[in-house]
């Protein structure tokens, strides 16, 4: 490769191959990370920035990526026209590696699925199916049944996943060929004399798919104890880091990679100050990539994350609101429902949750809905109430009372109450 | 989102269910009956009639009734089945524009979606009374074996109906979700499938809430009405035999026929001989009458039926085949579709499988209870169960010689993904047409055409020294597209497939619009009925907003309170559902709760005052 060559190709942008095959490929974590942060966008000489190597070794490593049908270079396939009238291009948006976006997916499982997109990239069919040990079909099977409840497309219907539609794919992909390759027993044992089977089942660091069991689901009390800590840790890091800053060793590489780690930290408080948290959330996720161990970019990170989620929360409130006022219950419910997940503390998205599935005539949502408000705030009285209507309209009626009984205690005066307790009392 | 229904649209019934939190139920027809059944037509008079009063007037008006119309959907006129059906029916059909198939019913054109959405309009109308409110959306079931365009050609009935298809689904997966759901059942079955037109096997393997489709076969031309069809031929030449008269050439006596034959196969499936009763089946000249007397045996039935029964054996065994499984690995076998009502058919079920087939799933009803359990979980966001299907026919595309090359096998689970390396067959050539196509025949022209388009801009070179890459992707929503891409150069060409249901887009919104023209939605109103139903609408809504602040509190204290104001809101919540979306039937719908609403609140405060 000639000086002129590199300096040219370091002006341009990799672009990621839609449908590249991540499974064949065999990549080391330094590729896959090069990999997760090419966007399109990004010239050649910030990835490497970006990606902490010099270079000669990055144009290397993307010309390798090149190869594999991973990447192209942006540009090269701008210059093609449509050839007849009856095709239409089809669109291939190429997703932004390893951003947090605003969409109907919290961010959660936006993680989720980014991890096990990136983790999934470098594993083999054992380790992605979590297997170990002597496998039998049927432990692929079961594998594949659980990683297909986690990643099927169908989980999340009718969603604005937003790129979030084609990662969900693409890991869907990556576990069924593993199923594929495993559950007939010629080639999976054929597989095996290729690539040993793990003697434990793998965990990949910072991975929480487990994919063998259903995600935990958070109940809104562990969430509300969970954030809490996180703000707590919030307030000490603060005080931590300025304690540190004096007695970090001074390397030049570390001071380096503490450069760009910090730019990219200071980076993400602009955007939080701008009220972009999805934005400041990534950056600050990209920080912790050059320091795993600053305290300070992970809480930043927690705190970016839950804000992101308020402000969607807040935008379905806005949008729920705005449908109940055009008389369209359903979709307030569902709004209501999606703020309330976001935002779990907020009982009163829960209350109106509830409400608008009662007027929508959905008892089921309805009940689960204010049983959650009752659950988070079982000092208000609204919540009483709607769960008590949702208790009747389902049928409980001695659950029903119940929760008229605890609205009473709550305010003796209340006349709606009280009428239904008469009632009740016939 | 409102409720979703789950609609089994059959060839000679429909059925239509809901599911909710206790499970899935059959919605009843005005009729109280479960099941419609799928016939339309018009009368003398130019009225339009559907299910069972159009079944009922077939034999003095065959030739404006139209059913099996679920056998012709999605397919071209010139395809040999359609020709071979077209045959067989007492109406007249035509060739479409777009080299569809067209019926003359009261003496106009009727595209195929358009006669299905007469059904399906039905239903919908059959569910909103039920439910009492609006229902936009559904889940449609079809055979496993229909092709993209017999789907598309579902799917665009569902639009001209007023139904948006959130997903159509195979009938014998719909039925295994229905026998097995909320069982925690870990097994493999096996679901048996003969209705009126169609026969469907698939294997599944259930586990952990996961139901996975293992492989499918079938047939799209063996059901029901070839077995009517056997015994009308038996009928039919006994008599020409006799009285030298060919009875098909007369409509109404073949629609007498078709009727009886059928009857008698229904009745033999409970005693062992009937009597089939034809009187003045034709007459030659006047007073000459002839008429139509035999007996039919059960044994007789089963020796005219014999090759019909032994074929779904063999098209079991292809499924196992195709599954890799041996039929010890079935656990259950799940019999779906009237004809499963046969014995002969119970029998060779039995047979093949070596187990006695499971009792307690309802034929005619467990598809669209599958149906209505899909609808559910994709609209509620359920996440512990999971349907895997699969893509019933290879699909790939046509390459030098006419020949097709698959890129996605048959039975692969959705969503999938799949590249091949093609190169140019002559030197200089600097374009390739890729012709998308679907199938089990390795002769490119004898499967389904779902799509094609040109890459062209190659770089000229020496017969296979360009490289093409062909992607093809197919979504958990069955959508497939494909793409081309000139290797070296990187130029792609793309399209998404729509496969198609033989009309253009303008025409499926032409037939939604027309929609009160099939006589069963109220009649599309002109743009001034439409202002003056929202008039009033909007007046009584005026008017009950005015009086509800002083009666809320008033009627708050009474014991029937709570739910009279509940009832209320939800009155006018839906009011303005209508209001805003300018839908003339929900307007309608909803002026009378209205106006009561507004007696109600009238009388309250007229009390008040006294
Ligand atoms: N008791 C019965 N014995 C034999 N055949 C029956 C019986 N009941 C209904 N059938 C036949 O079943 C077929 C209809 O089955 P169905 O499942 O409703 O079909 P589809 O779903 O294709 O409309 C018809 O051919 C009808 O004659
Ligand atoms: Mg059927």
């Amino acid at each position: 490769m000639t000086r002129t060559d590199q300096e040219q190709l370091l002006e341009r942008a990799p672009k990621l191959n839609a449908h590249a095959d991540l499974t064949a490929a065999g990549l080391t974590s330094q590729e896959a990370f090069l990999l997760s942060q090419v966007d399109g966008s990004t010239p050649a000489s910030i990835l490497a920035d970006l990606v902490a190597i010099d270079e000669r070794t990055l144009i290397v490593q993307l010309r390798r990526l090149e190869q594999l049908g991973l990447i192209r270079w942006a540009g090269d396939d701008e210059a093609a026209k449509p050839g007849s009238t009856a095709v239409v291009p089809r669109v291939t948006p190429t997703p932004p590696p390893g951003v947090l976006e605003s969409c109907d997916l919290s961010v959660d499982d936006q993680q989720r699925i980014l991890e096990a997109e990136r983790t999934f990239a470098t594993m083999n069919h054992w380790q992605v199916l979590g297997l170990a040990g002597e496998v039998t079909a049927s432990d692929v099977k079961r594998a594949y049944f659980a990683a297909s409840k986690a990643f099927h497309p169908d989980r999340y219907y009718g969603r604005n996943l937003g790129s979030f539609r084609e990662r969900l794919e693409r890991v869907f992909l990556r576990v069924k060929a593993a199923h594929d390759a495993l559950v007939d027993d010629a080639l999976r044992t054929k597989y095996r004399a290729k690539v040993p089977v793990p003697s434990r089942a793998t965990t990949v660091p910072g991975v929480h798919v487990t994919p063998i069991q259903p995600a935990k689901v958070e109940t809104p009390e562990e969430k509300r104890v969970r954030l809490e800590r996180h703000r707590q840790e919030i307030l000490a890091n603060r005080r931590q880091a300025r304690v540190e800053k004096h007695v970090r060793p001074n390397s030049a590489e570390a001071v380096a990679k503490n450069r760009k780690a910090d730019e990219l930290y200071q980076h993400g408080l602009g955007q939080l100050k701008a009220s972009q948290a999805f934005a400041a959330a990534a950056s600050f996720k990209i920080a912790m990539t050059y320091d795993p161990l600053n305290a300070q970019y992970r809480a930043a990170f927690a705190e970016a994350t839950e804000l992101a989620q308020g402000d969607r929360a807040q935008q379905l409130a806005q949008s729920a609101a705005k449908a109940e006022g055009q008389g369209d219950a359903n979709a307030a419910a569902n709004d209501w429902a999606r703020a309330f997940e976001l935002s779990p503390q907020r009982a009163d998205y829960a209350i109106r949750a509830a409400a608008a599935f009662l007027v929508a005539n959905n008892v089921d949502r309805a009940l689960h809905f204010s049983a959650q408000a009752v659950e988070v705030a079982p000092n208000r009285i609204e919540a009483c109430k709607v769960a008590a209507e949702a208790c009747e309209r389902a049928g409980d009626k001695t659950q029903a009372l119940v929760h008229w009984q605890a609205a009473e205690r709550l305010d003796p005066a209340d006349s709606h109450v009280k009428n239904s307790l008469k009632r009740f009392s016939k | 989102m409102g409720k979703v229904i789950g609609i089994d649209l059959g060839t000679t019934y429909s059925c239509v269910a809901i599911a909710e939190r206790d499970g899935p139920r059959v919605i009843p027809t005005r009729t109280g009956q479960h099941t419609l059944p799928s016939v339309v037509a018009v009368t003398e008079s130019g009225k339009r009639l559907v299910g069972n009063l159009a079944k009922r007037q077939a034999i003095t008006n065959a030739r404006n009734t139209i059913y099996g119309a679920k056998r012709l959907i999605g397919r071209r006129w010139d395809a040999p089945e359609v020709q071979r059906a077209l045959k067989l029916v007492s109406y007249d059909a035509v060739k479409g524009p777009h080299d569809d198939v067209r019926l003359m019913m009261g003496g106009r054109q009727f595209a195929l979606p358009e006669i299905s959405a007469m059904v399906l309009q039905d239903l919908k109308a059959t569910a909103e009374e039920f439910l009492k409110e609006p229902v936009n959306q559904a889940v449609i079931t079809v055979p496993a074996y229909f092709n993209d365009n017999q789907r598309q050609a579902t799917k665009d009935a569902g639009r001209i109906a007023g139904l948006d298809v959130l997903r159509i689904i195979n009938e014998p997966t719909a039925a295994a979700l229905a026998y097995g759901f909320g069982k925690g059942l870990e097994q493999k079955v096996a679901i048996f499938d003969l209705g009126g037109g169609t026969f469907d096997i698939s294997v599944l393997q259930i586990g952990q809430g996961v139901f996975e489709v293992l492989a499918t076969a079938g047939d799209t031309f063996l059901g029901g009405e070839d077995f009517d069809e056997r015994v009308i031929v038996w009928l039919v030449s006994d008599f020409n035999d006799k009285h030298g008269v060919d009875l098909r050439q007369d409509k109404m006596a073949l629609q007498r026929l078709r009727d009886a034959a059928e009857k008698a196969k229904i009745e033999l499936s409970s005693v062992q001989e009937v009597d089939i009763n034809l009187p003045f089946i034709y007459s030659k000249a006047k007073g000459d009458a002839l008429h139509l007397q035999r007996q039919l045996t059960r044994d007789k039935l089963n020796e005219l039926t014999g090759d019909l029964v032994e074929r779904t054996s063999r098209i079991c065994s292809q499924a196992l085949k195709d599954a890799r499984l041996n039929t010890s690995d079935i656990a259950a076998v799940i019999l779906v579709g009237g004809m499963t009502r046969m014995p002969k058919v119970q029998q060779a079920a039995q047979q093949f499988f070596g187990i006695p087939p499971s009792k307690g799933v309802h034929p005619d009803e467990v598809v669209a209870c599958g149906a209505a359990i899909q609808a559910h979980l994709l609209s509620s966001g359920v996440s512990d169960t999971l349907l895997l299907d699969v893509t019933p026919h290879h699909l790939g595309i046509m390459v030098a010689g006419g020949l097709f090359d698959v890129i996605i096998n048959k039975d692969t689970t959705i969503p999938t993904s799949a590249r091949k390396i093609f190169t140019t067959v002559r030197d200089g050539q600097n374009q390739v047409r890729i012709m998308v196509l679907q199938g089990e025949s390795s002769q490119a022209e004898e499967n389904e055409l779902l799509g094609e388009f040109v890459l062209d801009g190659l770089r000229e070179a020496k017969r296979g020294e360009v490289k093409i890459e062909v992607i093809f992707d197919i979504s958990a929503d069955g959508i497939v597209s494909v793409s081309a891409k000139d290797v070296e150069t990187g130029r792609a060409q793309a399209i998404t497939v729509t496969a198609s249901s033989g009309l253009t887009e303008d025409e499926i919104l032409e037939m939604a619009a027309r929609g009160g023209d099939t006589g069963l939605a109220p009649a599309l109103p002109s743009a001034d009925t439409t202002a003056r139903l929202k008039e009033d609408v909007q007046k009584v809504l005026l008017d009950i907003e005015a009086l509800l602040p002083k009666a809320r509190p008033a009627i708050d204290g009474t014991d029937f309170g709570a739910d009279a104001l509940k009832k209320a809101e939800y009155t006018i919540a839906r009011a303005k559902t209508a209001l805003a979306s300018n839908n003339v039937a929900e307007l309608h719908d909803s002026l009378k709760p209205l106006e009561r609403t507004l007696t109600l609140l009238r009388n309250v405060m007229q009390k008040l005052s006294v």
